[in-house]
Order: structure tokens, then C-alpha cells, then sequence
């Protein structure tokens, strides 16, 4: 194998070497040499030999002009033709005249349009990786990146499932066109060095290079692929390419900026420094400064520190720049620094000497930009004195750039004092700017005062004694800001102490001047920081390029334990300053208090031991009152269950009967908790006792019945309208049972709020019109389990006849009709279109197979049974309390019931059975009429009524006029009971809504004629 | 000063202390136990008249009987082989158990078999005494000047036992001298105060007085003191330091004090001899502190409390040193063993003795141990005894 691979080898050398028509034009050798095109060679050689040989023997030997090369792409090459094809192209001999891919030109455009559009669709995933680097190396000019960046839009635009191949086909092309530092530089070499010399082409090449390279044209379409890409795969970002980053891609940026800078080695003609400033100034605007500028100061710098030469790269670079880019430059290059170098209040000797450290390293880097250029002294100068951006640059930065000032440019320093103090003095500022700026204006102006003062102390004196520090200084003292006044006194302290007599020196003698930050700032006219050399600064950025997140990280953790020690109020909120007394003393005070009790009671070495997990205090000071064993609420059903049955311990049982509705509601939807011990639960709930004579027990007790019930109606509702009629209960209890499954239907309805929320009818009566507890207890054992039932059928009825009487007494007094300015009923209207709120009535679903029908036959089938034996035949309170459960369901049911038809026969067929029974009790008579009245106002199908149920109509129409004519008859029309007053009410309204649906009966059949 | 002093906050505490072990073997709440024989045993005697001893080294139980018909109040032992048990039958009993008779008895816990009456020590003496509360009786060796040469030494010698019960009426005290069964003191409530039931009783010598110190109902803590002149008994102390009844009360002897706790939350600290210290009070946070118990070294003392937890506080400073929870239910009882240096130095030369002529059998070495350890034993209302090894 190996002799065989030696073999091919040979044999494709020779004929390399030995083709005469490409040694023809050029002495030189072909290009072809490079590595990759003998890992070509070699890969090729594994195929079988024949094949090869073949594939040797077919190839054209060479194309004799670009065009005939062209057209060669053009009609589908085999490999190894493209390949022979691109070799040409890319070593640029062998054609009949000088030709470069390198300048833009009609052919050029026409041959990399083939290869974008044709070639690399076709061959990009087949070829090798040194046949892609050959590719690639013909692209390599402005025209192919210009045709590739344009390929990539125009594919990523075209969605379509099958463009993604073809889309990370190009993105791995464009991966490894824009690579390397030295990209750049190559074009514009490759450019130059090219046998076609061109100035004004040359120039637009330049310009073209800028524009594509500098306004992030490639990063958009990248980015643009990308997401296409991702889209098309379905797959998720996990990394995104380099390319496709804007951080990234300004860092790459830089970085050929830089190699462009240093590579430029001046013989050719000086373009390549002014092309790096032209794209330096087009990356800046590109949004990512600081990663630009980073790899491109770090490249500069460290190829500077290597070398040593004199003449520092940066310098080149500066001197292209326009005068506006040079100051987005310095002003940039200074932020970037205050991210490497940020401030840190240094009040320990070894943080401040690391910051000495940084200032003279920041201080050598300012004076390496600004070596060649003395207006960005003026520029730094202009950047200190403006307070926002001022505020922007760390400490360190700020003390570099005045010690290179000072060294180099000590004449800008006088008029930096003089802006920063005309700005410190300005009202305007003081009131109004941000603590920030103005603590870092404040340091600026002491920096330079002190740099000043060393130099030329009378030009401080004479600031200092200018009626604008005398005017700013009263200002200041002015301000209502307290951290404003705290600044200028310290400022005046500070200048005074520079200018100053010993005895004469100005001393305001609050205590707020003596804390440690005063000192500080006090301390800032005296930094005198060296201009180190720029090593120090390389250094400096590689610290903390490696360790800049350990390093800030243990800061904090220093600064943590002790915060007093630790004041950053440079950047953070303005903070009072603290009192002299520092962190020593304070050790010290606990320190003698722990030593205080020791010396009191000379303690025997006895180590306490810790707390165990808890250890609660007593909940009260009295040990009568201390209860240790708390109870806690239920948290689930089971133990809600445990804790009902619970008969010694009163919290216990109080607990859980108050819980007991809310953890049930709570529950009800989360999981099969209450659902698996509905019925139980429910049956515990019948059950219960109140062993602890509760408060509110009934109450309770129904909240917590009605939230089992919402639970899950549909099961529960025939349970217990089976419980209420069979089982052991006392009266009491089947009442609370039909209360619950009344209201419960109400809340389902939606009438929760007037039901629940409103629990204020308890207690209502007069105390003197009951009865002693215990009397009342015997005499009205179910009174208080109804109640609310009780309510709720008052209000339905009252809702139910007032309008009728208002209509009633708006027709009597029809005459008035005309003083009227409202009717009664115009007013009714919009009352209840206000107070009547949609909401989902879950009850109409339900209803007739949950609640009315078990209740209802349950009741007949009891009657059957038992005949006037059952309790609710004894108990007429049961009856009522049954009947009037029933007609609140059915009116909060309402119309939309299912079934309701089915419902209302029924309903009217078990109301007409009572009214034996009505005959001899009031209080039925009165539940019935109740009942019928609803069933009337529910049914609002007035046709259907005396369709299907006209006898029923007709004997109810019958039977409430006796009603009505033998209550109101007797003596009892005036003077007569409230029940009985009430009753007739009752009558009357249902004689109404019958005879309504009479008339609308009549109505439809005669039409309006008898209008 | 400051580095040490921050060595000591570094040090300062130790972790949560743990129970060592759990001795289960009660089915009613445990209402007094007691370490003796050199730490060899522990005594418990729970709600029910079950008295259990255990085996320390093993922590078996090696005898089980039912002691009185109704509640334990309180144990004690006299000498090696001789138990003072107190029961709300109204009796005080003094049983003989040495330590080769053990074998003869049931160990069957009455957590097993609460019913079944077992073989009982011999009895001794069975007095009659008042225990309409929940006081338990207190002893202290009786010395008693049987010559006047002796006396002159200096050296009364001791002679039986003095116990101390509460007497028939409220507030009485009534001392009574063992073998003898002689009366030698009633002693009636203070005239001018209605104290109250005696809830709490301590016996000690100051020199040759016999001090009867008394914790009442309403809180009152006094020192009786038979005058020289009139043999009549009077107060030389008394302090209302609780604002509830005194539920226990033990005497440090080498610090001078007696420390009360009670019902309320206060412990208090009172000079056994009128005016030579203050009282001071410690307000815990914890009501309800229980068998407040003096270590024999007088270096802590600690409580048992209702809400579960045996509280150990310094003695000097009345610092809370330690908060040992591990009941769930209230301790009512609480002991310490007995960490004489002598009696520890001897066990410890005994042992260093055996070393070197062989090594300490398994059963040796245990024993060694349970001597020497610091242990801890509180009864909780759960029947359990809990030991904990502290200081």
C-alpha cells in the first residue's frame, strides 16, 4: 500500500510539474502545493486504481482564459475538473491574460456566481475538507463575500423545507471564509499583490471590504440562516456559530483590525492603517464596542509589550481615525477599561495598593493611545469633565487618565479643574443630578486639583479663591440634598487644606466630616499616581481576562461579613455617612460584654449545647394560660374525619368543624381526596353531635354539608335526598339536610353571594321576644337549622311579588299616568338589569336528576309507605321546610332547566296532592302557594302551560281563589296574622301569574284582536 | 482578650445533644427515677406503682414489681441494698434488694404485663404518711450526736435516715427518723401566710442544724430551723420568688443555695443561710419545670418539663446549657448519676488495676462505663426514660 501510495504520488507530481501549458506564462511554480491539496492526493489515491487512472486521463488539462473556465463550471464539471478548475482559478496562472478573482469585474462576478449558486450546492457535502478549503480560497474576495452573504439572505428568505441542507452548507462555507485573524489582511493583500493594479479599483475594493465587513451585513445573514435553519429542523438553539453572534464577530473584528494594523509594514502606500481606522470606525457603530475594542486593545497591547517597539502600532491607527471616531475611540476604549478595571472603594492598605496598581497601569495604557496624538488629551480631558460621562468610568480609569495627563498634557489640567468645578457648583447640577455623578464629579475634581496643585499650586489657589468655588461652596451648603451638601463640604475642605494655611484652613467641624469616606475623599488630592509602563497593563488585562469572576467573587465575600466596612456609595445609593466610631470599637464593646458576664459569674468551661430543632417559647406569660399541645388544622379529608369524631379534646373538634367547609371546597378539585370520602364524610356530617356546644354549629355543619355536596352533586344529591328521608335523623338534622341541598342548588345556580355572603339575618329577632335558651331550644329545636333557608325563600319571595304589586299599584293609580315621570315598573327593570348578574347556572344541568327527582319520589314513596305516618305527614315544619327547598331550587334552576317539563308536571302534580294538607296547616297552605308561585314565574313557556298542563292550571287557578277568598272572607283581611296577610299575598300573586297565562293563552289564540 | 473570646463564641456550642438511650418499659408516665449503687442502677417508678430497676451496664431490666396500689411520688435509697419508695396509697415503704437477690425477681416490663403481681422485695418498714398531693417525700442521713466525745470532734456520725412527708393538714411537714419510725418533727405553715399545700421538701445539715426546706403552694419557698433555745421550729428564709405552686426543689450544698423551680417559668436560686446571697430568679420562657435536680458535682442542675424537654443549666449562672428534646409528651421525672471524682477516680483506679494483671472482660468494661458515665435519665409522661450523656 505504501509503495502504492508513493506511487500515485510521484506520478502526479511529474505530471503537475511536467504539464507544459502550465508552466507556460509563469516561472513560478503552481500554488498548488499546500498541505491540503496533498491529503487531496492522498485521499484520492485510496480509490481503486482504475477508477483513478481514469479520472486522471479524463481531465482537460487546462483552461487557456477565465471564460473557457467558466463555461467549464457552467456545464457540470465532475470533481476532479472543478477541482482542477479551482485550482486555476485560485493561483491565477495559467490563463491568457492577467487575471484575478481578487477585483470585482463582470467575469469574476459571472465565475463566483457559478460557484455560490452552482458549485457548492452541488458539491460542497461531497468534497473533502482540503478541496473545501480550495473553495473557499477562491471565494476569498470581495466578490464572494458579497455573493455569498447575498446567497445566504436570499436561501434563508425562500423558506422551504428542503433549502436547509443547502443553508448549513453555506453557513459552513461562510465559517470558513471569515476565518482566521488575518482575513482581512489577506484580501487586502491578495488585493494589492495582484497582477492587475488598479488604483481607483483598489480604492473600491477597500471601501466595499469596509462596508460589508464593518456594518455587520454578514452577522445579520448568518444569524438569518441560522434561525432558518433551526426553524426547518425543528431541532432546538443549543449553540449558536460564531458568526452569527454580534459579540463574537466584533471580538474577530478587532482582531483583524489589529492584525491589519500590525502586519502594515508601510510599503504599500500606507492604505492598509487608513482602511483598519475606516473599518474600526464602521465597527464601532456595530453595538458591540467592548468586545471590538477589547480583542482589538488586547492584540495591539500585546503585540507592543513583545516587540517594544517604539513607534507603538496604536498610533498608526489613532492618526487615520476622524476626529469624531476618535472620540467615540477613547471614549469607548475608557468604558471598556472600567469594565477590566472597575472601581472598588479601597480602604484597606492592600486593595488600595492593588488600585495604585491599576490607576499607573490604566495610566501607561492612556498615554500608549494618546502618544501620537494630542487631541485626545484634549478629548479625555473634555470626556473627566462631563459629569455623565465621568460617572460612566471607574476610579481607576479616571486616576490613570489624569496621571497621563499630568505627565504629558499638564496644561489641560487648570482647565479641567475649572470645567469640573464650574459644573460641581452649578445649582442646577447639585439639585438634579443623580449621587452618582456627583460623587464621581467630586473625585474627578479633587484628582485633578491635587495633580494641578503639585505642578502649579497657584493656579488651585487661584480656582480656589474664584468667586465661582466661593458661589459653588454655598451652593453646596445650600442643597437640600444631604448627600450634595456632604460632597461640597468635603470638596471645600479638601481644596482649602491644598491652599491653605495650616491655622486658616477651612474646617465646617460636623461629624459628619470625620467619618472614614470623608477621609477618603479627603485623601484624593493627594494621589499621585505613577505612569507605569504599558507590561504592567498587558499584565493587567491578562489577571483579569482569567480571573475576573474569582477575583470580584472574593471581594464580595470579604465585603460580606462586614458591611459597614465595606462602602461602595460611588455607585450605590446615596447612604448617610457614618460616624466616626468604626468597626473595631464595635468589636470591642462586644467583646468586654461577653468578658463582662464571664468575669460577673466566673463560668465553669461549661460548652452550651445547641438548640434542639425547635424549642418554642411559652405562647403566654401566665403558666395558667400556657397551652403546649396546639392543634392544627386539617389538612386532608381523612384527618378532617378523625378530627370531627373527635369527642374530648375541644380544639380538636372546633378545629375541624371551622376547617371543615374550607378544606373541602379547597379539596374538592385537587385529586380523589374528598371525592373517595364524599359519603362519608357527608354521613360523619349528618351525624355529628356537638359534644362541645360550639358556636355556630348548625352553621357549621351546613357550610361544611354544602361544600361536600358541590363536591360532587350529581352522586351526593341523590344521597342525601335519600338520607333526609330515610335513616334515624332527628328532624333537625333532615331539615339541615334539605338546607343544605337547597342552598348548595343555589350556590350552584350562582346565587352564592346573596346566600353566603350575607350571613347577617343571624340574631335578627328581638332578644326579648325569645325564648329563654333552653325553652327555645325545646320549642324550636329546627329553627335555627332552616334559617337560612328560610331567608333565602323570603327574599325569592319578596322578589317574586313585589313586582307584581307594583305593577298592580301602577294600574290603579292609572289615571295619574301623566304626572308619573317613572313608572314603578320602568324603575324595576333597570334595577334588576343592574343587580342581575350572568352567571353560569350549573344548577339547570343537574337538577333533575340530582336534587328534584330523588327528593320528590322520595317523598311520594315515603307518603305511600307510611301515609299519614311518616314524618312528614306528622311534621308539617318538614313539609314546609321540603316544599320550600324545592321551590328555591327549582327558581334558581330557571328556565334553561333540562327537562323542565318533565320537572314542572311533576312538581304541580305533588303540589296539588297537598292541598288536604294545606287545608289544615297555614304554614303549608303557605308553602304550597309559595311553590305554585314559583313554578309559575319559572315556566315563562306560558303556551306550553295551558297546552299540556290546563287541568293542572285550572284546578290551581280554582283552589288558590278559594284560598283567597276564604283568607281574605273571614275577619282576617286587616287585622289577621301575619301569616295570613302574608298567604293572601301569596294567593293573589299566583291568581296573577295564572291568569297571565290566560291571557297570553288568549292572546295567542285570538291574536290582538282584543286589544 | 479578643482572640479568646472568639475562640470561645467559635467553640461555643456544641451540636444538639441526642438521647444515648431510650429505656421503653412503662405503659403509665414515669413520675421519679433514680440512679444508685455507684450508677449501676436506675430506678423508675411510674402513675400505675410499677417499680422497674434496671441494669445500668446492660440496660435490662433486672427487677419488677409493683411497689404501691397507686401512683409512685417518689424513690430513694438508703445504702446499697435499701429502697425508699413513696406511693399515693398513702404508704412509705422501705424495701430491701441486695444485689444477689436480684435473680429471685420478674423482669417482665409491666409494659408487657401491667396485671400480673410479681415477688416483692422485703419489706422493711411501711409507714403511714399523707399523700393527698403529688409531694414526694424527701431523706437525708440522720446525724445524730450519740456521744458527747464525738460531738466535741466534731464528727457526728450517721445514724438511720430522716425523711420528710407532708403532713395531714395543709401546710404541715411532719420529719420522721428511720430505722426508729420516731417522729421527730411537725412542722405547722407559717402563721401569717396561707401557703397552701407543701408542694416540695428538702432536708440538710448546716453543721449540726437540721435545715427543713419547704416549697409551697402559693409559691413560697422556706428554711425551717429548730431554735437552739426554745426547740421550736421557725423560718429563717422565706422568699416568694413563683407566682405558681413549687413543684420541686434540691439543695447545692457546696454553692450554699437551694434552687426551686414551680409551674410558672421562673427558676430561683436562695442562699441556704439567711443573707449570704441574694435570691435571684431566671425567668426561662418555659413554664411548668419539674424534679429540678442538682448534679453531685454542683456544676449544673436541670430540669424536667412539661413541654418535653429536660432543660440542664448552669449552676453558677443559671445559664441554660443544654435543651434535650426527645419526648413528645411532657417529663415529669428526672435524675442525675452520681459523678463524684472520688467514686469515679476509685472505679477508675479499680479498672487501671485490672488492666494491668488482664484486660477487662466485655462485661467489665461495660460496667466501668455505665459507673463513669455522666449520665442524664428523664421519665416522660410516655412511659420512656430517656439518658443522655452530658458534661
Amino acid at each position: 500500500m505504501n509503495d502504492f501510495l508513493t506511487a500515485v504520488k510521484t506520478v502526479q507530481k511529474q505530471t503537475a510539474e511536467s504539464d507544459p501549458v502550465l508552466t507556460v506564462r509563469s516561472s513560478q511554480k503552481l500554488r498548488g502545493p499546500h498541505p491540503e491539496g496533498t491529503q487531496r492526493n492522498e485521499t484520492t489515491a485510496t480509490d481503486p486504481a482504475g477508477s483513478h487512472e481514469v479520472a486522471q486521463a479524463s481531465r482537460p488539462q487546462s483552461w487557456t482564459s477565465p471564460d473557457e473556465a467558466l463555461r467549464s463550471l457552467r456545464s457540470e464539471p465532475d470533481t476532479n475538473a472543478l477541482l482542477a478548475i479551482l485550482q486555476q482559478l485560485d493561483s491565477e496562472h495559467g490563463f491568457d491574460r492577467p487575471f484575478t478573482l481578487a477585483t470585482p469585474g463582470p467575469l469574476q462576478a459571472q465565475i463566483i456566481n457559478a460557484l455560490v449558486n452552482v458549485t457548492i450546492p452541488t458539491f460542497w457535502s461531497v468534497l473533502k475538507d482540503g478541496d473545501k478549503a480550495l473553495l473557499v480560497a477562491c471565494l476569498s474576495n470581495i466578490t464572494g463575500i458579497n455573493a455569498l452573504v447575498a446567497k445566504l439572505r436570499s436561501s434563508a428568505s425562500a423558506t422551504g423545507s428542503q433549502g436547509a441542507p443547502l443553508l448549513s452548507d453555506l453557513l459552513d462555507v461562510a465559517d470558513r471564509l471569515f476565518h482566521g485573524d488575518d482575513f482581512v489582511l489577506g484580501l487586502l493583500q491578495h488585493l494589492t499583490s495582484s497582477p492587475v493594479v488598479d488604483k481607483v479599483k483598489c480604492e473600491i475594493v477597500r471601501k466595499e471590504v469596509v462596508n460589508v465587513l464593518g456594518s455587520g451585513k454578514v452577522v445579520a445573514a448568518a444569524a438569518q440562516a441560522e434561525e432558518a435553519v433551526r426553524k426547518q429542523d425543528g431541532s432546538v438553539r443549543t449553540t449558536s456559530r460564531w458568526l452569527s453572534k454580534g459579540s463574537d464577530y466584533s471580538a474577530w473584528l478587532g482582531r483583524n483590525i489589529a492584525q491589519l494594523v500590525i502586519r502594515d509594514d508601510g510599503q504599500a502606500d500606507a492604505r492598509t492603517a487608513e482602511t483598519a481606522a475606516q473599518l474600526l470606525g464602521k465597527a464601532l457603530n456595530m453595538g458591540y464596542p467592548g468586545a471590538l475594542i477589547q480583542s482589538l486593545v488586547r492584540a495591539l497591547v500585546s503585540h507592543d509589550v513583545e516587540h517594544g517597539s517604539e513607534n507603538s502600532s496604536i498610533t498608526a491607527l489613532v492618526k487615520e481615525l476622524p476626529a469624531f471616531t476618535k472620540r467615540r475611540f477613547v471614549e469607548q476604549t475608557l468604558r471598556w477599561l472600567s469594565d477590566v478595571v472597575p472601581t472598588d472603594f479601597a480602604l484597606d492598605k492592600q486593595a488600595s495598593a492593588i488600585h495604585d496598581k491599576d490607576a499607573s497601569a490604566c495610566a501607561a495604557f492612556v498615554q500608549w493611545v494618546s502618544a501620537g496624538d494630542t487631541s485626545i488629551h484634549e478629548m479625555i480631558c473634555d470626556i473627566l469633565s462631563d459629569p455623565a460621562l465621568t460617572a460612566s468610568l471607574s476610579l481607576p480609569v479616571r486616576r490613570g487618565c489624569l496621571a497621563a495627563l499630568s505627565a504629558v498634557a499638564p496644561d489641560y489640567l487648570q482647565t479641567l479643574l475649572e470645567k469640573t468645578m464650574t459644573t460641581f457648583s452649578d445649582r442646577l447640577f447639585i439639585n438634579h443630578a443623580p449621587t452618582q455623578q456627583q460623587e464621581s464629579l467630586a473625585q474627578t475634581l479633587l484628582l485633578t486639583a491635587g495633580y494641578l496643585h503639585r505642578q502649579t499650586p497657584m493656579a488651585v489657589l487661584m480656582t480656589a479663591r474664584s468667586s465661582s468655588h466661593m458661589q459653588g461652596t454655598g451652593n453646596r451648603l445650600d442643597a437640600s440634598g444631604q448627600r450634595a451638601r456632604w460632597l461640597g463640604m468635603v470638596v471645600a475642605t479638601a481644596v482649602s487644606g491644598l491652599v491653605d494655611k495650616a491655622g486658616s484652613r477651612m474646617n465646617f467641624g460636623v461629624e459628619e466630616m470625620r467619618t472614614e469616606e470623608a477621609g477618603w475623599y479627603m485623601g484624593l488630592v493627594k494621589v499621585d499616581d505613577e505612569v507605569g509602563v504599558l507590561k504592567d497593563f498587558d499584565s493587567l488585562l491578562t489577571l483579569r481576562e482569567y480571573a475576573v469572576k474569582p477575583a470580584r467573587r472574593v471581594r464580595q465575600a470579604k465585603a460580606e461579613p462586614m458591611p459597614t466596612l465595606n462602602g461602595k456609595p460611588v455607585f450605590g445609593p446615596a447612604r448617610p455617612p457614618k460616624t466616626a466610631p468604626s468597626q473595631t470599637e464595635v468589636i470591642g464593646e462586644r467583646v468586654t460584654e461577653l468578658l463582662d458576664d464571664v468575669d460577673d459569674e466566673d463560668d465553669d468551661d461549661l460548652k452550651p449545647y445547641a438548640k434542639p430543632d425547635s424549642d418554642p417559647e411559652d405562647s403566654d406569660e401566665d403558666a395558667t394560660l400556657v397551652n403546649r399541645y396546639k392543634p392544627r388544622p386539617p389538612v386532608y379529608i381523612r384527618d378532617l374525619m378523625t378530627m370531627l369524631r373527635e369527642d374530648k379534646d375541644h380544639d380538636r373538634f372546633q378545629l375541624a368543624i371551622k376547617h371543615a367547609a374550607s378544606l373541602v371546597r379547597r379539596k374538592a378539585n385537587f385529586g380523589a381526596e374528598v371525592k373517595d370520602h364524599a359519603e362519608e364524610l357527608l354521613s360523619t356530617l349528618c351525624n355529628l353531635q356537638d359534644p362541645f356546644d360550639t358556636e355556630d354549629f348548625d352553621e357549621l355543619r351546613l357550610q361544611a354539608m354544602i361544600a361536600v355536596l358541590l363536591s360532587d352533586v350529581a352522586t351526593l344529591g341523590p344521597w342525601l335526598s335519600r338520607q333526609a328521608f330515610s335513616g334515624e335523623y332527628s328532624l333537625a338534622v333532615r331539615c339541615v339536610m334539605l338546607t343544605a341541598l337547597g342552598l348548595g342548588g343555589r350556590e350552584l345556580a350562582g346565587f352564592k353571594n346573596e346566600d353566603e355572603l350575607n350571613p347577617a339575618m343571624t340574631n335578627t329577632d328581638f332578644p326579648t321576644k325569645r325564648l329563654p335558651p333552653q325553652l327555645h331550644a325545646v320549642y324550636a329545636p329546627a329553627s335555627s337549622s332552616v334559617k337560612r333557608l328560610e331567608s333565602a325563600a323570603k327574599t325569592l319571595e319578596h322578589q317574586l311579588i313585589q313586582p307584581m304589586a307594583l305593577q298592580a299599584a301602577d294600574q290603579s293609580t292609572a289615571h295619574l299616568n301623566a304626572v308619573k315621570v317613572r313608572t314603578f315598573s320602568s324603575r324595576l327593570s333597570t334595577a334588576q338589569r343592574t343587580k342581575r348578574k350572568p352567571a353560569p347556572n350549573q344548577l339547570a344541568k343537574v337538577f333533575g336528576p340530582a336534587l328534584f327527582f330523588p327528593l320528590a319520589n322520595r317523598y311520594q314513596q315515603d307518603t305511600a309507605a307510611y301515609g299519614s305516618g311518616s314524618v312528614f305527614a306528622s311534621a308539617p315544619f318538614l313539609l314546609v321546610t321540603f316544599l320550600k327547598t324545592l321551590a328555591l331550587l327549582l327558581h334558581a334552576s330557571g328556565p334553561a332547566t333540562m327537562g323542565l317539563p318533565l320537572v314542572i308536571a311533576e312538581f304541580w302534580d305533588l303540589l296539588l296532592s297537598l292541598r288536604v294538607q294545606a287545608a289544615g296547616d297555614i304554614t303549608i297552605l303557605e308553602a304550597v302557594l309559595f311553590a305554585l308561585l314559583t313554578l309559575l314565574e319559572v315556566n315563562t313557556d306560558q303556551r306550553r302551560i295551558a297546552d299540556e298542563h290546563a287541568k293542572q292550571l285550572a284546578e290551581t287557578q280554582q283552589w288558590v281563589e278559594l284560598v283567597f277568598e276564604r283568607t281574605g272572607g273571614g275577619e282576617l283581611v286587616t287585622g289577621g296574622s301575619g301569616e295570613e296577610v302574608k298567604v293572601r299575598a301569596l294567593a293573589a300573586g299566583v291568581l296573577v301569574k295564572t291568569r297571565e297565562v290566560v291571557e297570553a293563552y288568549q292572546k295567542q289564540l285570538f291574536g290582538h284582536v282584543i286589544e | 482578650m479578643a482572640a479568646e473570646t472568639l475562640h470561645i463564641t467559635q467553640n461555643s456550642s456544641l451540636p444538639p445533644a441526642q438521647p444515648a438511650y431510650v429505656l421503653r418499659g412503662h405503659s403509665a408516665q414515669i413520675h421519679s427515677v433514680l440512679f444508685f449503687r455507684q450508677n449501676l442502677r436506675l430506678l423508675s417508678g411510674d402513675a400505675d406503682g410499677w417499680v422497674v430497676l434496671w441494669n445500668l451496664p446492660v440496660k435490662r431490666p433486672v427487677a419488677v414489681w409493683r411497689a404501691h396500689k397507686s401512683s409512685i411520688l417518689g424513690l430513694s435509697n438508703w445504702g446499697e441494698d435499701r429502697i425508699i419508695t413513696h406511693g399515693r396509697d398513702n404508704k412509705l415503704i422501705v424495701w430491701r434488694l441486695c444485689e444477689g437477690d436480684e435473680s429471685r425477681f420478674s423482669t417482665v416490663l409491666p409494659i408487657e404485663d401491667a396485671v400480673t403481681e410479681r415477688a416483692k422485695p422485703v419489706l422493711l418498714h411501711s409507714l403511714p404518711v399523707n399523700a393527698l398531693n403529688f409531694c414526694s417525700f424527701t431523706k437525708c442521713d440522720h446525724l445524730r450526736i450519740t456521744n458527747p466525745a464525738a460531738a466535741r470532734n466534731g464528727a457526728a456520725q450517721p445514724d438511720g435516715i430522716l425523711t420528710a412527708v407532708p403532713g395531714l393538714q395543709d401546710g404541715h411537714v411532719n420529719v420522721t427518723a428511720l430505722p426508729s419510725e420516731e417522729r421527730i418533727a411537725t412542722i405547722v405553715s407559717p402563721m401569717d401566710i396561707n401557703t397552701g399545700m407543701v408542694m416540695a421538701l428538702g432536708l440538710h445539715y448546716v453543721g449540726n442544724d437540721l435545715l427543713v426546706l419547704v416549697g409551697y403552694e402559693n409559691g413560697y419557698a422556706c428554711i425551717w430551723k429548730q431554735s437552739h433555745t426554745a426547740k421550736q421550729w421557725q423560718t429563717s428564709y422565706s422568699n416568694k420568688a413563683h407566682s405558681q405552686p413549687i413543684l420541686s426543689l434540691d439543695v447545692a450544698p457546696g454553692l450554699g443555695y437551694f434552687y426551686t423551680s414551680s409551674a410558672d417559668a421562673v427558676i430561683a436560686r436562695h442562699p441556704l443561710v439567711e443573707g449570704s446571697a441574694d435570691t435571684r430568679l431566671v425567668q426561662t420562657k418555659h413554664a411548668g419545670q419539674q424534679s429540678l435536680t442538682v448534679r453531685s458535682d454542683e456544676k449544673i442542675f436541670a430540669t424536667a418539663g412539661w413541654d418535653g424537654r429536660a432543660r440542664v443549666y448552669s449552676a453558677k449562672t443559671m445559664k441554660e446549657l443544654a435543651v434535650l428534646k426527645w419526648h413528645k409528651e411532657g417529663c415529669y421525672a428526672l435524675a442525675f448519676a452520681n459523678v463524684d471524682p472520688i467514686d469515679v477516680e476509685d472505679g477508675a483506679t479499680d479498672g487501671n488495676g485490672v488492666v494491668v494483671k488482664r484486660d477487662l472482660t466485655v462485661s467489665e468494661q461495660r460496667t466501668a462505663k455505665a459507673r463513669s458515665t455522666h449520665w442524664l435519665a428523664a421519665g416522660s409522661k410516655d412511659g420512656k426514660i430517656s439518658l443522655w450523656d452530658i458534661y
